[in-house]
């Protein structure tokens, strides 16, 4: 097997910037899971996340000759999707009817399960992803992205200020503000016999 | 008995973001109200629910889509055009933004550095879309001011054409042109000097809506009914241009926005920035206040919002 596979992002990241093809093809592979991940969490769109991907993607590829190396590449890499994500939402909003009370929440959320019907759910609640992407679309984009990355993606807040270049005590206040805005959209969700403990591991999937 | 907390309180509480005079009536408060305890219960399995949202897999036609995407970037960079890899587009407009995005031989600007950050923070844009940047780092600023310019033109050439210029209250009812918004007064505009802080936005919120209420017009008014002033609280000196738009885009169905002030803003840890604060009011009373960066004029309303709070009818 090739030898890239082997390095290290940051050594890859250069090697594009030199001109290796091999190097930047090594870092989606690598990425691109997580960085879908990212994506379609904030977007909920599958459609609009892949666009957000590849217009992050090819951001990354064209932008790497000014990557310092002062933060790691994972954290560039998620930023970079961030932005392209908080551009989609911002293009998004300016488009009409965004739904924005309960009865047209209900009737998308419902919509949008069918649509996904055959989509089968991990967590056996089927029509679940389809009420916390609708509750997560009631609530500012910051305080969704911010949602995202700590409580979904399970990073630490320090991971997350890094990604949204912003003090680790502003994406805890909009974490906190953001799960009160959601709380009304999620009530109906809650399991009484859930765990309480609310230090509980958060079941994300690890670090950026 | 204490009054009440709400849940963004109780859920600032939980991530220990109250000072601790508030966290302690807080605590004294839930300790004795089961209603506000069940509500902190709640928001605390947010969290978990938010966690348990399985991930759809990566599709393998996005994959493929990627790997596409970067070899005809690849080709385009090879065959020395710089030219955007808009070949592989779905018949969105990316095409024209990739054209913007072109800018520099090196493309737009995905990394933001230490510096650039530093620059970003000290206007408190909070998370920048990399499209608006250039091939160098000023060129976004320019941008936007031109593009602020032209949209504060264009809405005041609108209020001229329409009212004859002959009214006077400046930008706040110039941009009454979309179709579908709903006819309500336009809100007060305030100035009263409060120095918002994400701290202490819902306390300051409360401080200014309470001063203000008294006076506001009720609910369903009529919507060619001067607004009053607020005796209470100075007007502005000078009427921002834009403020209607920022209402509409941020008043939704069955809210409305019957206060704006017009004051600073100042993030964690950056510097005071120029902010609209509009409070909204939802059927039931009760106010969402929405901090704004005046950018808000320029058509994202919602990617404005530096901050907001929910405070309870006054």
């Amino acid at each position: 097997m090739d030898a890239v596979q082997e390095l290290p992002d940051k050594e890859l990241l250069s090697r594009h910037a030199r001109g290796d093809e091999k190097a930047f093809d090594e870092l989606v592979r690598r990425h691109r899971e997580r960085m879908w991940a990212v994506a379609i969490r904030v977007l909920g769109d599958p459609e609009e996340a892949a666009d957000a991907l590849q217009d992050a993607f090819l951001s990354a590829f064209r932008a790497a000759g000014r990557f310092r190396g002062e933060a790691q590449v994972s954290t560039w890499l998620h930023r970079i999707v961030v932005n392209a994500c908080h551009d989609r939402m911002r293009r998004r909003m300016v488009r009409p009817a965004v739904p924005t009370d309960d009865a047209t929440l209900d009737v998308l959320s419902n919509e949008r399960a069918k649509a996904t019907a055959s989509v089968p759910d991990p967590a056996g609640r089927s029509d679940s992803r389809m009420d916390v992407h609708a509750a997560l679309e009631q609530i500012p984009p910051e305080q969704r992205l911010a949602l995202v990355l700590v409580d979904m993606m399970g990073y630490r807040v320090d991971e997350a200020a890094g990604i949204l270049e912003v003090a680790p005590g502003t994406v805890k206040s909009r974490c906190a503000r953001g799960r009160a805005r959601l709380l009304p959209y999620l009530a109906h969700l809650r399991n009484p016999e859930r765990p309480r403990d609310v230090t509980s591991p958060r079941g994300g999937d690890g670090r950026p | 008995m204490t009054s009440h907390v709400d849940a963004e309180t109780l859920a600032l509480s939980l991530e220990g973001l109250l000072d601790d005079e508030e966290e302690h009536s807080v605590r004294t408060h839930v300790a004795g109200c089961s209603q506000c305890a069940e509500i902190r219960e709640a928001l605390g399995e947010v969290s978990g629910l938010l966690a348990e949202e399985p991930v759809p897999p990566l599709p393998d036609t996005v994959s493929a889509r990627l790997d596409e995407a970067i070899r005809a970037e690849r080709q385009a960079q090879a065959s020395g055009g710089g030219t955007p890899s808009a070949a592989e587009g779905d018949g969105d407009d990316r095409d024209e933004r990739e054209d913007r995005q072109e800018v520099g031989p090196d493309g737009p600007g995905g990394a933001v550095d230490g510096e650039a950050a530093e620059e970003l923070r000290s206007r408190a844009a909070e998370v920048v879309p990399m499209r608006r940047r250039g091939a160098a780092r000023w060129m976004p600023y320019i941008a936007a001011a031109a593009a602020a310019v032209f949209v504060i033109g264009g809405g005041a050439a609108l209020l001229r054409g329409m009212d004859g210029g002959a009214d006077g209250s400046g930008g706040v009812q110039a941009q009454n042109d979309q179709p579908h918004a709903v006819k309500e007064p336009a809100p007060v505009l305030v100035e009263s000097g409060t120095a918002y802080t994400p701290e202490g936005l819902e306390g300051q919120a409360g401080d200014v809506l309470s001063l203000a209420a008294p006076e506001l017009p009720p609910q369903g008014a009529e919507s060619d009914e001067e607004a009053p002033e607020i005796s209470a609280l100075p007007s502005p000196s000078e009427n921002p241009s834009g403020v209607s738009t920022c209402v509409e885009g941020l008043t939704g169905d069955g809210e409305r926005t019957p206060l704006v002030d017009v004051a600073t803003y100042t993030a964690d840890g950056g510097a005071a920035v120029p902010a609209w604060v509009l409070y909204t009011e939802d059927a039931s009373g009760s106010y969402t206040v929405s901090v704004v960066s005046p950018e808000c004029a320029g058509g994202a309303p919602e990617d404005a919002v530096l901050d907001s709070a929910s405070v309870p009818a006054p």
